[in-house]
């Protein structure tokens, strides 16, 4: 089964298995399982708070990033920085009235 | 899409932000008990310090239970970094009031998860932190009869005070 999360044809996420996702990030394909998702979710949203934005934008301009347990290293600069995180935010995003009831 | 994450996770994502913003909530009011019972033991206040050695025990029991249940419902709970923790008060009945506020903030902080579950229709999260309302209730009730001791005894010696004050 493969779905696919969103439109952006240069970042997103499809569903491989029950458990087994793929991030399709530019030329890299990089499988994640969902515990390994859920803690990517987290650092973009950490990487991209004001504070730290801010910080990045002042610096280097750029962020390195490890995912998948540390097994791949993503390099990103800001505008890939925010359209990973807005894509890790749609998937994430549940309409709850579809689905809990 | 909506249903492959909801297989995976059976509370709000963005409730689960919160329900880890509370886990180093509890953790950090865990710190400041026990900096709070340090400075009673060293000043000998038998009741107080050992009432301040038991609330840090008790609230990282409480971020214990977010912290299982987020993990329990397929989320990340996240081991909090603890910054800031105050060793420096002016008087017990100071650290008293301090508890009071503290608590004050922490039910304050579960009613806004509580509101943005129900916003979110994650009735498990709702359910969960019913126990937790009436926690706070009491934990607020318990500080504020303590701080009543201190009016009405008012000139006393600290250490009279401190006996007056219950421990359980
Ligand atoms: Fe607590
Ligand atoms: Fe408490």
């Amino acid at each position: 089964m493969k779905t696919v999360c969103n439109s952006s044809a240069d970042i997103h996420i499809e569903m491989e298995t029950f458990c087994r996702f793929q991030l399709y990030f530019y030329e890299k394909t990089i499988p994640l399982t969902f515990p390994q998702l859920l803690q990517l979710r987290q650092q973009l949203l950490q990487l991209t708070s004001p504070n730290n934005l801010y910080r990045i934008i002042e610096n280097e301009n750029c962020a390195l990033l490890f995912v998948a347990d540390k097994k791949e290293l993503l390099f990103l600069e800001v505008p890939s920085l925010i359209a990973l995180k807005e894509e890790l935010l749609f998937f994430f995003s549940f309409d709850t009235n579809n689905i809990l009831i | 899409m909506n249903t492959i994450i909801r297989k995976q996770i059976s509370i709000h994502p963005e409730v689960m932000d919160l329900l880890n913003k509370q886990i180093a909530m509890e953790m950090h009011a865990s710190a400041a008990y026990l900096a709070m019972a340090s400075w009673c033991d060293q000043r000998e206040l038998l009741n107080s310090k050992e009432l301040f050695y038991k609330q840090a025990e008790e609230e990282r029991e409480h971020a214990m239970k977010f912290f299982t249940f987020i993990n329990d419902n397929g989320g990340a709970a996240i081991s909090p970094s603890i910054d800031s923790v105050n060793n420096d008060f002016e008087s017990l009945k100071a650290i008293y009031e301090k508890s009071l506020d503290q608590e004050i903030a922490v039910s304050d902080s579960i009613k806004k998860i509580f509101k943005k579950a129900r916003t979110e229709d994650d009735f498990v999260t709702e359910v969960f932190l019913q126990w937790f309302i009436t926690e706070q209730a009491e934990e607020e009730d318990k500080f504020r009869s303590i701080i009543d001791i201190f009016d009405l005894m008012e000139g006393m010696p600290l250490k009279m005070i401190d006996e007056r004050i219950p421990t359980e």
